[in-house]
């Protein structure tokens, strides 16, 4: 089954750069910009294997994100953060649901395997 | 803080010690000047008087009384000479002995000498009678051995004695004024025989005019005094003044220098917060810049590119990568500096972690042929594991990265502890045989964005992080070089550690 992802990232260019990562990999990827907008998408009753989320977001923030939509969702999805503030993403590591960090700037083979090890192992 | 950039702080640095100045208003110390200047200087005053007082003017008293006494002595004898004179006369028969010895008296008896023309000369003979004596002539040819002075004394029989035993000398006594009853007062005769006509001739005067004498001295010596500690009072209170002006000054100068030194803490926090900005702002559009590379390279690829375009673009990765990491180096020392960083306090076996730093580069030291030299003692230390980890990989890194080209590389990190009964400490010593640094250098290389030179690799933070992360785990870090071409050694001396056996 195709496995879905919920990205929620403001910056069209990063958004490019996502959909070249995991294009040709059979993978269903919903862009959203902002955390407002991804709690609409999740409301819609959509089903997501993964959230790849973004930390610094205008509007809501990531934590705070974080935060209202675990409350929305029935099974709570692994969450990758990416930020390209490593420490600043390391600070939320320790909640259980964030499965990994990447930390923009390194290469997206890291985000790819580390994407897929998640999904992998989430077998639902 | 930055501190290197901008200078750092300017430190007043005065009578040795630092002074920072504490800001408000100015405070002048009277009080200090007071008890350091006035004080001093009344104290010489009251000496001097006292001085004056009880040495000087005895002294003085004592040297009026001796000049006096011999003034009298020469008195007495030159009234000898004339009554030798008539002797002589006698003697060679121009005059009777009789006649001799009326005219001397005569012009004895006329003889008035001292400033008031008051003092006389007196003569008696060996048998207490009187001859002269120009102020009580009713005496002169009566016995007067029996006449009393003041408490009683018969001082004429002393006078006689005294001529008889010694031939001349001093006698004191007390001398009641017949017309002043109530009047007694001291004097001091000096008398000499003359034995010829075994006649004394005296002559005295009352100490109570040495006395005068001396009041006058007196009254000179503390109006000089009065003019001197005058004079030195001026003094006192223009020394103040000067100093209270110089403190006044001083003060402004330490209150100058306390604004530029907070101006320059304020430009520090500024350069802080901005690279921080700045650092914070770049980071996203050099994760873009990877991005758009991976995503270029990609393209390229699938458009058929050559060896001179892959060879473009792993330069372009190249220098990309190091940017990034020269940004997140800036970052992260810029977080420690806030103290941002909480150092976790965890067991660390110091010697794994060498050898997973060693392992980790492993790929670059074979890469560029390393020997590697490990002499490893078993330490488990207290202290932040990832933090320490960073700061052994930044090293081996520079010792890969300011290797010799020319020769073999040798890498030889080693751990030694020593554990006394005072302290338990653990050197950590990663030496290579690399470039090295001018001695002139060793601690400057500890500074921010320093770099041996303009050209070389190198992000100039590394060892600024390294320094602060030992700093901040109560350690100390320092580096060692022979000069240029001679390797260098960095030294890490942590304080704390334990054995593993002990645990």
């Amino acid at each position: 089954m195709k496995k879905n992802i919920l990205v929620i990232e403001d910056d069209p260019d990063i958004q490019e750069y996502l959909d070249f990562l995991f294009k040709d990999r059979n993978l269903g990827l919903t862009f959203t910009s902002s955390g407002e907008e991804a709690l609409e998408e999740i409301q819609k009753g959509s089903r997501f294997d993964l959230l790849l989320l973004d930390l610094v977001l205008p509007g809501m923030q990531g934590e705070e994100f974080l935060d209202k939509a675990l409350e929305v969702f029935e099974h709570e999805p692994p969450v990758i953060l990416t930020s390209v503030d490593g420490e600043r993403a390391k600070r939320q590591a320790s909640r259980k649901e964030v499965a990994g960090i990447f930390v923009k700037g390194n290469h997206g083979d890291e985000l790819v395997k580390m994407t897929l090890d998640v999904l992998g192992s989430h077998q639902e | 803080m930055f501190t290197t950039l901008l200078g750092g702080e300017l430190v007043g640095k005065m009578d040795g010690r630092k002074q920072t100045y504490k800001g408000g208003t100015l405070r002048y110390p009277r009080t200090r000047i007071v008890l350091f200047v006035l004080v001093p200087a009344l104290a010489a005053m009251i000496l001097t008087i006292a001085g004056t007082d009880w040495i000087l003017l005895p002294a003085v008293r004592d040297m009026l009384m001796r000049q006096k006494k011999e003034a009298l002595q020469k008195l007495t004898s030159s009234a000898i000479g004339i009554l030798r004179h008539y002797q002589d006369q006698a003697k060679h028969q121009v005059l009777t002995v009789e006649e001799a010895k009326i005219k001397a008296a005569d012009e004895i008896r006329s003889i008035r000498y001292s400033r008031d023309k008051k003092n006389y000369f007196w003569i008696i003979d060996l048998g207490a009678m009187c001859i002269v004596n120009p102020y009580a002539r009713h005496l002169e040819g009566r016995m007067i051995a029996d006449l009393k002075g003041g408490h009683g004394k018969k001082f004429i029989q002393e006078f006689v004695q005294v001529a008889r035993n010694h031939g001349e000398g001093f006698v004191e006594y007390y001398w009641q004024w017949k017309d002043k009853p109530g009047q007694i007062e001291k004097k001091l005769s000096h008398l000499r025989l003359f034995q010829p006509w075994g006649w004394i001739i005296g002559t005295g005067l009352y100490p109570k005019d040495v006395e005068k004498d001396l009041d006058l001295v007196s009254d000179r010596m503390t109006g000089l005094f009065m003019d001197i500690s005058l004079f030195l009072v001026l003094i006192v209170i223009l020394v103040s003044g000067l100093a209270v002006r110089l403190e006044r000054r001083r003060q402004k100068s330490l209150a100058a220098l306390d604004a530029a030194n907070r101006e320059l803490q304020k430009l520090d926090k500024m350069k802080d917060g901005l690279i921080r900005d700045v650092s914070h702002e770049l980071k996203t559009p050099l994760a873009k810049q990877v991005m758009q590379l991976e995503m270029l390279r990609d393209l390229a690829m699938r458009l058929g590119c050559n060896d001179e375009g892959k060879r473009l673009f792993d330069v372009m990765e190249g220098t990309i990568t190091r940017q990034e990491r020269i940004v997140s180096n800036l970052l992260e020392l810029s977080r420690l500096e806030q103290g941002g960083r909480k150092y976790r306090k965890d067991p660390v076996r110091l010697d794994d972690l060498v050898r997973e730093v060693i392992d980790d580069y492993r790929q670059a030291l074979d890469a560029h042929g390393f020997s590697i030299e490990l002499a490893l003692e078993q330490v488990e230390i207290i202290g932040d594991k990832e933090m320490l980890w960073h700061v052994v990989s930044n090293l081996v890194n520079n010792a890969i990265k300011f290797r010799r080209k020319d020769i073999k590389p040798i890498l030889s990190i080693r751990i030694k502890m020593t554990n006394t009964d005072y302290e338990c400490r653990t050197l950590l010593s990663i030496k290579d045989n690399g470039i090295g640094i001018e001695q002139s250098e060793t601690q400057r290389v500890f500074d921010k964005f320093y770099q041996a030179s303009a050209s070389m690799e190198g992000t100039g933070v590394g060892l600024s992080i390294c320094k602060r992360i030992i700093e901040d785990l109560g350690g100390k870090i320092w580096i060692q070089s022979k000069g240029k071409n001679k390797g260098a050694t960095v030294i890490i001396d942590l304080q704390t550690c334990k054995k593993p056996q002990e645990i």
